[in-house]
């Protein structure tokens, strides 16, 4: 497969203000990636870079091979074959949606070709027979498959997606980005998005890098990020999840609170090294009959289950998602079982950048 | 002038360093800088050792020259800060008997340029005049029997300031009163204070940054006001720079003491930049409250009427009755070919003023948005800064340069191929044209950077990534998006160019006249109702700024 959009260690900054610091990531073709962090983490202005509308200050970014931007030069946006759908969309309102799809269309094309092209992208989104509506008729579900079609209208060689679907309904957003995939993937388009939520990126994403403080900490499948994360920080982020503590004890066992677990326990870690060790909800199956008894201090109902947090001795808390069968009421104590898959530990110091200590 | 929309002072959205030197960029340092030329020239005479001429103005009329400034200053202020807020107050917050009409009628006095209405004044209460013909009438006085105000002084100059200056008092203490919530009014009733004690305390210092806004613009006119103080006979700066410069010939001391005028202008500058920083920290919310109207007793009711109807009927009403009679009486003499020689002359010189305002303003607000950095953003306040400096100095500061490079290439031709260019730069519309671009294009640069200001970088974003260069985004996606504000710019520079009275007194090439010169000069002849078919026809082009300004405030729902 050939690379079509390769990062090498760049860096953007704002005078004395570093934004994103020696990202590098490489893209497939047809690949869907997603750009994850918190607010403010540098993920957009990276994909600002990627656009053309930043310049690095450090690295060198490549699209299908050729270098479009280096600290020195950078290819205009307008020339360098990219999609984008904005969080606003950014339909031009004067324009009905005919013009706003053949916008970025090759001007050598002629007038039918045109029109074909945006009769094929509206019947692709599926708003055929809107050519001459405006945008502000448009929902804004509507709005949002009307800016996809317009950036996939020239056929760019990327396609960049900022908070696509963050301006819409919750409910609408799962069901759009669906949509949004099938279509991408319909049409083997090389995409990146840029989220915060984990959701949208685990929907939409063949791979995620999560950014945290300019930096890409963690590039990999969704499901390694959240099963296999490497830093507290990922660990943190992604999904839900309580560090409790343990000591290893030797024979590939660990104590702790919740009795004592067994996995696989790395080298480095000799008898009596004190771990922390990461319980993700779906690692607490909830018994009757287990011997391990916590009460619960807080209930969630969520309709298909609950979410339960249960205190542990150490003081911690641990959260069981329990069927909607099992109603237990505040401060009952319930039985629960260790369901460990695979063992996800730290060694014990308080820094989010902690690299997991690995099996 | 008409820069009453609050200037849009976007932050710079990036202070990168490395921001590369392209040509909007050079553009627009290059506007900026020439736009500096003229004050920069006036300011470097400071330094120059003072000349004959200046010493014995220091020792005769400057100590006038300041006095009269500063008279004229202070009444001024009185009278708007008077008429501005009492009838802001009552339409923003009362009902009476013609509220929704005087909203706007209030604004129409701005049509007035100050010299015209002085002219009016003078033919009404002049001996022979209407005021005093009746009055003779009604008591079977006879002259000598009786007192009248004697309206050439400086005490006539500060009320006819007064009546056309105080809508921009009126209008940004309005905006002010409607933008403060009810709610902050509601808890000072509830709190036991009467109406007069919540205006006092609650109400007015609230609106008090919009407030010293208004009259900074005020006393900017004020002291820029060429063609009353001229008229009336008093001494100010802008009559005594006109006297130096064409009476003593002194370019020199002109220059000083436009450059002395300058401090005045820079406190006013400073001021208004303050109080407009204020004005954000003082708005209590951004959204329009709906405002439940105070319901006044009957009698107060017309009372509130009568207030209202005053400063529209002295400011507005009155002149424009007499000036239309006189036009009656006199436009079969007076509506010939010259006259529309002068009309043409005015319009075509309006027209091109006003579109090449827009394309600088253009450039400047686009330049602008294309690079926020802290060095563009002042380079483009530099460029507008003219709003603030008098004409006559304006004049001044391009008359010498202009007349020094004309000079210097003027001799060097004759010195080597014996031919003279002549005034190639000064004396030619290309001078009157600089001033106009200098005084007036923080107008159009105000409009424009609004209407911009409202477009979403995002729609910049997406036709860039859609193939557009910068340039074919602002021409297919900025200009038919802010068509209505590119209009509107037009319009309210145009109108400012046709009632220009000093700079292009001034500045005009030899034999070039205009409607403003021609009932300036008219008026000035004591040939006051022949005046009035060119003043009729400024006055009313000037309604078009207030027709729009009251649309504007229309669709802010009150």
């Amino acid at each position: 497969m050939s690379k079509q959009l390769t990062l090498k260690n760049i860096s953007v900054a704002y005078g004395q203000n570093t934004i994103v610091q020696n990202i590098s990531f490489e893209l497939d073709e047809g690949q869907i990636c997603c750009l994850l962090g918190p607010s403010g983490c540098g993920k957009t202005t990276l994909l600002r870079a990627i656009a053309g509308f930043e310049t690095p200050t450090l690295g060198e970014i490549s699209i299908r091979k050729h270098i479009v931007s280096t600290p020195d030069k950078v290819l205009a946006p307008e020339n360098r074959q990219i999609g984008m759908v904005f969080q606003d969309f950014a339909l031009f309102p004067h324009l009905d949606l005919e013009a706003n799809i053949r916008f970025g269309l090759d001007k050598k094309m002629s007038d039918t070709e045109q029109h074909q092209r945006c009769n094929e992208l509206l019947n692709l989104v599926g708003l055929s027979g809107s050519n001459k509506k405006y945008p502000h008729q448009l929902s804004g579900g509507q709005q949002q498959r009307i800016a996809l079609a317009r950036a996939l209208a020239p056929k760019p060689d990327i396609l960049l997606l900022d908070e696509p679907f963050s301006s819409l309904d919750v409910e609408l957003r799962g069901q759009l980005a669906r949509e949004v995939r099938d279509i991408l993937k319909q049409q083997n388009i090389t995409a990146i998005l840029v989220t915060h939520d984990q959701n949208e990126a685990f929907a939409m994403a063949d791979c995620v890098g999560l950014i945290y403080q300019g930096e890409l900490v963690q590039w990999d499948s969704p499901y390694n990020l959240y099963h296999k994360p490497m830093t507290r920080f990922v660990a943190n982020f992604i999904g839900h999840g309580v560090f409790i503590p343990g000591e290893y004890i030797g024979d590939q066992k660990i104590n702790t609170d919740l009795g004592i677990i067994q996995g696989p326990v790395p080298e480095q870690c000799k008898v009596g090294c004190k771990l922390d060790l990461l319980i993700r909800p779906d690692d607490i199956i909830h018994d009757d009959d287990s011997h391990i008894k916590l009460e619960i201090i807080e209930r969630l109902f969520r309709g298909s289950d609950f979410l339960y947090t249960l205190s542990i001795a150490s003081g911690r808390n641990v959260l069981c998602i329990a069927s909607s069968h099992h109603n237990h009421s505040l401060h009952e104590k319930i039985g629960i079982k260790l369901d460990v898959d695979h063992l996800v530990m730290f060694p014990q110091i308080n820094h989010d950048n902690t690299a997991a200590i690995q099996p | 002038m008409s820069d009453i929309q609050p200037q849009q002072t976007t932050t710079p959205r990036s202070l990168s360093l490395n921001a590369r030197l392209n040509r909007w960029h050079l553009l627009v340092l290059l506007i900026a800088f020439i736009c500096a030329v003229p004050v920069l020239t006036v300011f470097s005479y400071v330094f120059q050792p003072a000349g004959e001429v200046w010493q014995h103005l220091t020792e005769t009329v400057l100590s006038d020259y300041v006095v009269n400034s500063l008279i004229l200053m202070i009444g001024v202020s009185f009278g708007t800060l008077t008429m501005g807020i009492s009838c802001a107050w009552l339409t923003s917050v009362y009902k009476f008997p013609g509220r929704k009409l005087f909203q706007w009628l209030l604004l129409l006095p701005m049509a007035l340029p100050a010299y015209i209405i002085a002219y009016t004044y003078t033919g009404m209460m002049d001996f022979t005049g209407p005021i005093q013909s009746s009055l003779r009438e009604l008591f079977g006085w006879s002259y000598g029997d009786y007192w009248f105000p004697e309206i050439r002084s400086i005490w006539g100059a500060t009320s006819m300031l007064s009546l056309v200056l105080y809508p921009y008092v009126y209008l940004l203490a309005r905006a002010a009163f409607l933008e403060q919530s009810i709610v902050a009014l509601e808890a000072s009733r509830s709190l036991g204070a009467g109406p007069w004690k919540s205006f006092f305390q609650v109400a007015l210092p609230m609106a008090r940054p919009a407030i010293i806004t208004g009259l900074s613009l005020v006393l900017m006119e004020t002291l820029a006001d060429y063609g009353t103080v001229q008229y009336f006979g008093i001494s100010t700066f802008t009559t005594g720079i006109f006297r130096t410069w064409f009476g003593l010939n002194d370019s020199a001391a002109a220059a000083q003491l436009s450059s002395l005028l300058l401090v005045f202008v820079l406190i006013l500058i400073t001021l208004e930049r303050i109080s407009r920083k204020q004005a954000r920290y003082f708005s209590t919310s951004n959204r329009e409250k709906k405002h439940a109207r105070l319901t006044l007793s009957k009698n107060k009711a017309w009372l509130a009427t009568l207030a209202c109807l005053m400063p529209v009927l002295w400011g507005f009403f009155l002149p424009f009755l007499q000036l239309t009679q006189w036009a009656f009486e006199t436009y079969e003499d007076m509506v010939d070919r010259e006259f529309f020689v002068l009309a043409w002359n005015s319009l075509s010189l309006a027209g091109s003023a006003a579109i090449l305002a827009l394309l600088l303003a253009l450039l400047l607000a686009y330049g602008q948005r294309l690079q926020n950095t802290r060095f563009i953003y002042i380079a483009v306040r530099v460029a507008s800064m003219g709003y603030a400096i008098p004409a006559t100095v304006i004049a001044v500061g391009i008359m010498l340069p202009l007349a020094w490079i004309d000079n210097t290439l003027d001799s060097w031709l004759r010195s080597q191929f014996d031919v003279s260019s002549g005034l190639l730069l000064s004396g030619t519309l290309f001078a009157l044209m600089f001033a106009y671009m200098i005084r007036f294009l923080a107008v159009s640069v105000g409009t424009v950077e609004a209407a911009l200001g409202k477009i979403k970088h995002s729609m910049d974003d997406a036709a860039r990534s859609l193939g557009l260069s910068p340039k074919q985004v602002l021409l297919q996606i900025h200009m038919p998006l802010m068509r209505r504000s590119l209009l509107t710019a037009i319009l309210l520079v145009f109108v400012d160019v046709l009632k220009e009275l000093p700079a292009t007194l001034i500045l005009r090439p030899f034999n070039f006249n205009t409607l403003a010169v021609r009932a300036y000069e008219l008026a000035s002849d004591e040939r006051l109702a022949d005046a009035s078919s060119a003043a009729l026809s400024i006055v009313i082009a000037g309604i078009i700024p207030v027709i729009l300004l009251s649309r504007s405030i229309n669709k802010q729902k009150t």
